[in-house]
């Protein structure tokens, strides 16, 4: 077992053990001693001048703005109101008659940011970089500040938009590098979309959310329920049963695993999996989740097909539905070249048969839309424009992941650029897509063995995998912000056990004996020293029990050995054994079966 | 201005992305953000340095670095203060690098300093020893230098240091359920140092 393993199911109470819940309360007080000594505090002075000198290239937005993130729905306010605390003067009372340059500097920008609050209104200003606006679009309204009208394609959006779909409709929603595309019925607002954070809230319909890479905090609220996200495909879908009236929303994670959190409601949607949750609960009540395996029926839905082809053509990569794409559509060549003509409906169901789900399709009656006008023809889009990449360039990284004896697992790279080196990390993982971001995304980890801090050291080794366990890995350069910049491809290997050589052959040879056996012969660079073990005690020896060497070779080719003396008279139980030296200790990666001689 | 906060305050995780997510445009938000972690930060290196103003030119470098973060493109906005952790940690690290490679006339590596060894446990290393200067007991002073670096560093950054799971388990890298298992070994391999300790005293 690996202490870095997600796998295992840790101690998780050090108050199971008695002993160790002391020993953890006598540090506890020693650390809070050694912290309250004194030392560590921060002069005042450095303090304040640091905080100054942060701040001064911020403008200075006043607290009366508030975030508009939570004007849409009061229900998923954060738990406490988000007032920023306004700066606080951290010296005191007196005003010298004449400010130096840098804090003259720092209130003209302040004068300069609050005048454009003023002027042009929080929301505006506070509007993130990330390019907002409607993809291919049909029949569908954008409700803004009162206002509704039809969305046409391209148009620009911003937080707080409403965008609704007729029953006969659809939109994509290109958000930053994310993008989301409603199907007909669905009513989406857009709570804020920043190039580092979207937030959408969800109210009717089905919309198929793809996170536009790593670093994009991606939220999306069905009513009380949210899915969080980061480097994701989703799908959800809210459903009226027809039976009586209440509502649900079914949500499919098709690549990476999607967070779900609400009132008395804490789950992960995997990949892979669906989840239909009961929405409208009595505050305090159960939450009701069902949680399954997605089937072959789910997806065969053309609607997940259609959105997860158009994902691989932006790049992305079409997690579950990967077998379904070249089944479900033997001809890519249809798909529309949008450099070169208008582009076509974004919507995959129009002309499609109808989904094999079998479920009810949504009713717009939730939909806030006051007229749902249905297009069936949509427009051409005028001003197509290329698809921007959903991640930055990465530089590539060659890797080599082999499987050696004994359960572990040999990595070795290519150099990285030295510009923006910090360290690097390879991911393990239990699948085959591994995203080049850090903090690993489950179900993958990052094994401490597999950090190096030196740009000139191009290998390491993960070992204590379970032997016939398939693992993949990818390697990345980060820069000192954590930032991946140069990323590998993904390698996969199957866990080898430690390679069984035989019986070893002993023969006597004065006061010792002569041993053979079958060399090693596994790959290249799994092989270390051979070490011959010998006790009187042990039936069965081993190196890393303490058993004494009595011999070592370095050459795997090596077959055969002399041992000249052993103490006597006694008989010794002997076995030879195969290691690799690793910066991690030294791991068995062969042996013999144990033989036994006695020295008279 | 009393820049010392009280230690067992967490920041709530909510609040603090939302912080995170309004600081590129907001210096309310951002200083919000450095009134919480600037004390956590700057002890966190004061005990890994021994200068005093070498821990100041860290903090400034480690906020430099949160500010540019926070304020450019992609940034991962989940554990704020377990990444400035992090960014402070490889700016010790660099620190000692550079240090390294300007030598004192008259003192060279490997002449047996507290600092010789390996450069990622240089601070840490030093961080456990006033750690240990807390501890009442001679014996578990002495167990706890003879730890496995690893088994070391867990038990000084969860006890001395303070820090909160999610930054602990973005420091280490690892998920909760594995600094659980780490946490457990590193305190049960103190245990058998502190009876190892014991037995060689009688």
């Amino acid at each position: 077992m690996r202490p870095d393993d997600d796998r295992l199911v840790p101690f998780d109470r050090i108050g199971a053990d008695p002993v160790l819940d002391a020993l953890a309360s006598e540090l506890t007080d020693a650390g809070r001693r050694a912290r309250s000594a004194g030392r560590e505090t921060p002069r005042a002075a450095f303090a304040t001048d640091l905080r100054a000198r942060l701040l001064a290239g911020l403008p200075i937005v006043a607290p009366v703005a508030g975030p508009p993130l939570d004007r849409a729905r009061p229900s998923l306010r954060l738990p406490e109101p988000l007032t920023p605390r306004p700066v606080a003067p951290r010296i005191a009372a007196r005003t010298p008659m004449l400010l130096p340059a840098p804090r003259w500097t720092a209130l003209a920008i302040a004068a300069v940011v609050l005048v454009a609050v003023v002027s042009l209104g929080p929301t505006r200003l506070l509007t993130g970089p990330a390019e907002l606006r409607a993809g291919d679009v049909a029949a569908a309204t954008l409700s803004r500040d009162g206002v509704t009208s039809d969305l046409a394609p391209s148009e620009a959006l911003r937080a707080d938009d409403l965008i609704t779909t007729g029953p006969d409709g659809f939109a994509t929603l290109e958000l930053g590098t994310s993008r989301v595309r409603l199907d007909g019925g669905t009513a989406l607002r857009l709570v804020e979309a920043t190039t580092a954070r979207v937030e959408l809230d969800q109210s009717a319909g089905r919309a198929w959310h793809r996170v536009g890479g790593p670093g994009v905090s991606y939220t999306v609220h069905t009513a009380e329920v949210s899915w969080t996200a980061d480097g994701t495909a989703f799908d959800l879908r809210l459903e009226t049963d027809p039976s009586n009236g209440g509502a649900w929303v079914r949500g499919i994670g098709i690549e990476h695993d999607v967070a779900i959190t609400g009132p008395n409601l804490t789950a992960t949607l995997d990949e892979g999996a669906v989840a239909r949750i009961r929405l409208g609960r009595q505050a305090g009540s159960v939450a009701d989740v069902a949680l399954r395996p997605i089937t072959d029926a789910d997806l065969r839905d053309p609607w997940l097909i259609d959105n997860a082809r158009r994902d691989a053509q932006l790049g992305f990569d079409p997690g579950v539905l990967d077998g379904w794409l070249a089944e479900a559509n033997p001809t890519p060549a249809a798909t529309p070249d949008p450099t070169v003509g208008p582009s076509l409906p974004d919507d995959p169901v129009t002309g499609s048969p109808e989904p094999v789900v079998t479920i009810a399709p949504p009713k717009p009656t939730t939909v806030p839309t006051p007229k749902p006008t249905p297009k069936p023809t949509p427009r051409p889009t005028p001003t197509p424009k290329p698809t921007a990449k959903p991640t930055p360039a990465l530089a590539s990284l060659g890797l080599t992941a082999t499987a050696c004896p004994g359960g572990f697992t040999r990595l070795a790279w290519t150099v990285a650029p030295a510009e923006k080196f910090n360290h690097y990390q390879s991911i393990r993982s239990s699948k085959t897509s591994i995203p080049a971001v850090y903090p690993p995304v489950s179900p993958g980890v990052a094994p401490d063995p597999l950090y190096v801090a030196d740009r000139a050291t191009l290998g390491a080794v993960d070992a204590g995998l379970e032997p016939g366990s398939t693992v993949s890995y990818r390697t990345m350069a980060f820069s000192v912000d954590d930032v991946a910049y140069a990323a590998s491809s993904v390698k996969t290997v199957t866990a080898k056990a430690v390679t069984a050589l035989g019986a070893l052959i002993l023969t006597p040879e004065g006061a010792g004996f002569s041993a053979g056996w079958a060399p090693y012969s596994g790959p290249d660079g799994c092989f270390g020293f051979y070490k011959l073990v010998v006790s009187t005690t042990d039936l069965t020896p081993s190196y890393l029990d303490g058993a004494s060497p009595v011999w070592v070779g370095e050459s795997a080719a090596t077959s055969s050995t002399i041992v000249e003396t052993l103490d006597p008279p006694d008989t010794y139980h002997v076995r030879l054994e195969a290691f690799l030296d690793t910066p991690g200790g030294k791991i068995l990666v062969a042996q013999t079966d144990v033989a036994d001689i006695i020295i008279p | 201005m009393d820049h010392v906060l009280p230690r067992d305050s967490r920041m709530d995780p909510t609040r603090e992305r939302a912080l995170v997510a309004r600081a590129r445009v907001d210096a309310a938000a951002f200083g919000e953000l450095y009134d919480f972690y600037m004390p956590r930060i700057h002890g966190f290196i004061a005990r890994r340095v021994g200068d005093r103003a070498v821990a100041e030119d860290l903090t400034a470098t480690t906020f430099e670095r949160g500010l540019g973060a926070v304020r450019g493109e992609g940034f991962r906005n989940d554990a704020f203060g377990g990444w400035l952790y992090r960014v402070a940690a490889n700016a010790v690290v660099d620190h000692v690098r550079r240090d390294r490679r300007t030598v004192p006339l008259g003192a060279r590596a490997g002449d047996g300093g507290p600092d010789d060894g390996d450069e990622a446990g240089v601070g840490d290393e030093r961080a456990a020893r006033a750690f240990t200067e807390a501890l009442d007991r001679d014996q578990l002073r002495r167990a706890l230098l003879r730890l496995p670096e690893n088994h070391r560093r867990i038990i000084v950054l969860k006890f001395y240091d303070d820090l909160e799971l999610d930054e602990l388990c973005l420091m280490l890298g690892c998920s909760r359920a594995t600094f659980a298992v780490k946490l457990h070994r590193a305190l049960r391999a103190l245990r058998a140092a502190l009876a190892k300790e014991s037995t060689d005293a009688a």
